[in-house]
């Protein structure tokens, strides 16, 4: 087995491969801005004088957001393993360290849980009994069985991302090739159980804030949505670390490359699933499935559905699609921000629009799904349908979304500095440095 | 022997399927030479008679596909009533077939054109008889929505076209969408697998020995010189094709679920259905190649290039394929739960206990609970477990469809009209049939044409890449 300080040298020098006091630095950067724009978040949110009902919808869609981006980053590091891939070595480290967020994440969640009766219909068993469909769902809609399944959502999430890279950082030490190949073994299991995981997730915090409505394909989406965040804040995040002088010659416009392709595929994949789903249902017109996007079809929701569906997939499927744009660094951290930007913005239009159901008139509307209109509803509940657009509303989501990502990006720098930025010792290493597309 | 530069030797048995991190795999053994690869393949078509076995095959098959289309002959004659197909249960066996085999048609493109993307080099042993199982299984699934018409003298109503009836085909109706898709699929897959063949085909006639065969190869390999300008127009043609063919595929699997999704009818209106359509595509893809690549191998003498490795991945990804598939299974089953809605908690106790039963299980268990043997390395290096379970899964994706077309629409929102489906002997038959018409031109396939891809195989041989580390086991 090769020297781990040989490989250094030939890697680099310690200040390009570590973080070192740099990491601190940020750390506490980020830790700052996170903590005072939740605080600020907070504030304003206390003054709509709403019960801080839109507060928890902020916070609920900007924690939704640093979820995806850790849920994509370890499905990415176990995606690595399982296909032998090479070309990704160079980035795995970093992939690891985003994926190690899901302690502070559930730390993060805390504050939801006081907000749960807001968010979440099904929390009251009266709203339940309304109507027999909704009845019928008490077996799983109820908050003992919701706690379960999200206990154990933590338990595999934790319990997986702390073995990758727990043994991805005792290969540094002790260069065993055994470590890699028990992490390609154990990455058929743990991918399959990622991968039900984000869905599953997907259907409870997402899909339950509207108890009536239900799409097959709906877990899935939402696991699209996921998926493509780790492809843009991974260009994003080694830019940064270059831009200070580490990983210099180590991930190239080939690496790059790859990675544009893959959001670029992501992007597209998103499309595909949004596509089928909006199209099946418009098409059968069934009530209990229109729901979804009558209402993102009222007021100003429509016009944040057209600029998602142009901003999410018609102007990066031409604009994506010359090679320099996935090569040349400005271009690709312009389209990362992109689709960052439009990730969230997909996420914020699945949430928001359901900040009316979150009120007494706005459940009774629910209920009755059969006979559910929303361009009949009453002025006053479809101004509130639209209260997530309003400037203050808006303010208290961005300062959420700001918030939560410097925690998550402290965090992530906290665990980034522990040890080399590459995986040091991985033998895939050399291939990985001198990959080229063809 | 001796071996030329750069040429490399492992034993014919080699065990390839271990794991090293660092070499390279082996993905050819005996005598990698490029010689021999050609060798091992057009001797094959060159030879004066075909392995004994392959003709029992053939006439087996022959006899099976003259059935099809003597029943086709006999339904045509007499009418539709010969199918077990009544109200409300129009669709029947054909609809089923037709959906079972234009999902075997989107496979060998789609593994052929994605392995080629994500540059999986093992992909060369495989691709050629993917991209063949496509282009034959379209040509059975074509066979019964152009019989399942009624009048198939009719069935160029489909197609628009001015007339003085000022007939115009309704393109609110998926059945449009799907012909124009199955149609536009076909011209793809074919020039897909066509131009794959280019350069072997021409590599056939340079060794052709008698005028006959040289014309023909000739005139087929359109001068195909082998030039640096052909083989870099050449390489960009197949990736661009590749690319397209990669997206069309998903749009037409995607299309062909719309046929049933655009409904009311719970069972048939899911939202999944597109992505379900486009992995069992790809699903019943691989267990066709996991089923078909032991006999090929076998019979004509290339456990060289189809080496242990080559189906040790291709079990892996039916594995994959197939937990995805049992994935989409279980959140039909959670979604119609979770709808609250009784009669789509109803079609699935229905799937499940209801007149069609054996269909919904074996669906689950053929295509959920027995490729999951496949996680064991011994079954997927031993030839009678691997390739039964690819058999299973053809059965199960074949129960699947039966599922979806007949225990939804016998058991609709109105009891008085619900009316048990009793297939007929003909509609066996002709499923039967179907099976004799792939296999025949299968046959013909490996007898005639090149059945592993040389040109591509040669590709990835450690002397095309002096430059790489060795492969593991090879010869220091």
């Amino acid at each position: 087995m090769n020297d781990a300080s040989q490989q250094i040298i030939k890697l680099g020098s310690r200040d390009e491969l570590y973080l070192q006091n740099a990491g601190t630095r940020w750390m506490g950067i980020f830790a700052g801005i996170g903590i005072v724009a939740l605080a600020a978040a907070f504030g304003v949110g206390a003054s709509l004088h709403d019960h801080l009902r839109q507060f928890y919808f902020s916070y609920l869609t900007a924690w939704i957001f640093c979820f995806a981006i850790a849920a994509s980053a370890l499905f990415f590091v176990i995606g690595h393993h399982l296909f032998k891939s090479s070309w990704s070595s160079v980035v795995r480290r970093l992939a690891e360290g985003l994926a190690g967020n899901f302690v502070p994440l559930l730390v993060l969640f805390l504050p939801i849980i006081p907000g749960m009766r807001q968010l979440y219909p099904w929390m009251s068993r009266m709203y339940m009994n309304s109507s027999p469909d909704l009845h019928n769902k008490i077996g799983f809609l109820n908050p003992q069985f919701f706690a379960l399944r999200m206990a154990l959502y933590a338990a595999a999430l934790i319990g997986i991302s702390l073995y990758m890279r727990s043994a991805s950082l005792r290969q540094d030490q002790d260069g065993k090739v055994k470590r890699l190949l028990n992490l390609q073994w154990h990455s058929a299991w743990c991918y399959l159980t990622i991968f039900w995981v984000i869905n599953l997730v997907g259907a409870d915090l997402v899909m339950t804030l509207q108890p009536t409505w239900i799409s097959y394909i709906e877990p899935a989406f939402f696991f699209a949505a996921t998926g493509m965040m780790v492809y843009a804040v991974l260009p994003l995040l080694a830019m940064a670390l270059q831009a200070g002088g580490r990983l210099k010659d180590i991930i190239t416009a080939e690496h790059y490359e790859d990675m544009g392709r893959w959001l670029y595929a992501w992007a597209m994949f998103w499309t595909y699933l949004g596509f089928a789903q909006y199209m099946l249902i418009w098409y059968a017109n069934k009530p209990d499935e229109t729901m979804n996007y009558l209402i993102r079809d009222m007021g100003p929701w429509v016009i944040i559905t057209i600029v998602l569906f142009l901003g999410h997939f018609i102007i990066p499927l031409f604009g994506m699609l010359p090679r320099q744009c996935k090569r040349v660094k400005p271009l690709l951290a312009f389209w990362c921000i992109w689709l960052l930007f439009f990730g969230y913005l997909d996420f914020f239009e699945r949430i928001q629009p359901q900040v009316w159901s979150a009120t007494a008139a706005g459940r009774k509307a629910m209920a009755g799904v059969h006979k559910f209109n929303p361009y009949a509803l009453p002025h006053s509940l479809a101004g509130l349908a639209w209260m997530p657009l309003h400037p203050a509303a808006l303010l208290t989501s961005l300062l959420c979304l700001v918030g939560l990502v410097s925690l998550l990006l402290a965090h992530t720098f906290y665990l980034l500095q522990k040890g080399a930025l590459l995986p040091i010792r991985d033998p895939k290493l050399p291939e990985s440095i001198a990959f080229e597309n063809f | 022997m001796t071996l030329a530069v750069n040429e490399v030797s492992v034993p014919v048995d080699f065990d390839n399927t271990g794991e090293d991190i660092i070499h390279p795999p082996v993905l050819m053994t005996g005598e990698a030479s490029y010689k021999r690869v050609t060798t091992l393949v057009s001797r094959i078509i060159e030879a004066p008679k075909a392995p004994a076995i392959w003709y029992p095959c053939f006439f087996l098959s022959a006899g099976l596909a003259g059935l099809l289309f003597a029943l086709i002959g006999y339904e045509v004659f007499t009418g539709v009533g010969v199918w077990g197909n009544n109200s409300p249960q129009g669709w029947g066996f054909p609809i089923i077939n037709f959906v079972f085999w234009v999902g075997i048609a989107h496979a060998g493109t789609l593994i052929s054109a994605i392995l080629l993307l994500f540059r999986q080099k093992w992909r060369t042993g495989i691709n050629r008889f993917a991209e063949a199982t496509t282009v034959f299984a379209v040509v059975c699934a074509g066979i019964f929505p152009g019989i399942h018409v009624g009048r198939p003298w009719f069935a160029y109503w489909l197609a628009p076209y001015p007339n003085i009836m000022g007939d115009w085909p309704n393109f609110y109706s998926p059945l449009l969408w799907d012909a124009l898709a199955v149609g536009t699929y076909t011209t793809v897959s074919v020039l897909f697998w066509y131009l794959g063949m280019i350069p072997d085909l021409a590599t056939l006639r340079d060794r052709a020995t008698t005028r006959f065969r040289h014309t023909v190869f000739g005139i087929l390999s359109m001068g195909w010189r082998g030039s640096a300008r052909h083989w870099k127009i050449y390489d960009r043609a197949l990736l661009v094709i590749a690319g397209l063919a990669t997206c069309l595929v998903m749009g037409v699997s995607s299309t062909v679920s719309t046929d049933f999704a655009v409904s009311q009818i719970p069972g048939w209106h899911e939202t999944i259905f597109p992505p379900l359509f486009t992995v069992g595509a790809i699903f019943s893809g691989f267990a066709t190649i996991l089923f078909l690549a032991y006999p090929v191998r076998a019979i004509f003498g290339l456990k060289s290039l189809i080496t242990d490795r080559h189906l040790d991945n291709v079990a892996k990804i039916t594995l994959f394929m197939a937990s995805i598939v049992f994935y989409i299974y279980l959140i039909e089953f959670f979604t119609a739960y979770y709808s609250g809605s009784t009669m789509e908690r109803y079609v699935y106790l229905n799937w499940m206990f209801g007149p069609y039963w054996w269909a919904a299980w074996a669906m689950l268990v053929f295509n959920g609970v027995i490729p999951q043997v496949l996680w064991f390395k011994k079954a997927r290096k031993t030839w009678w477990i691997a390739a039964p379970v690819g058999l299973f899964c053809l059965a199960g994706m074949w129960c699947e469809r039966f599922v979806i077309i007949i225990s939804s629409i016998t058991h609709d929102f109105l009891p008085s009209s619900w009316h048990h489906f009793v297939p007929t002997w003909v509609d066996y038959g002709m499923l039967a049939g179907s099976f004799g018409l792939f296999f025949t031109l299968f046959l013909l396939f490996c007898r005639f044409v090149p059945v592993v891809a040389m040109y591509e195989v040669k590709s990835i041989l450690p002397q095309s890449h002096v430059h790489l580390p060795k492969a593991a086991g090879e010869k220091k």
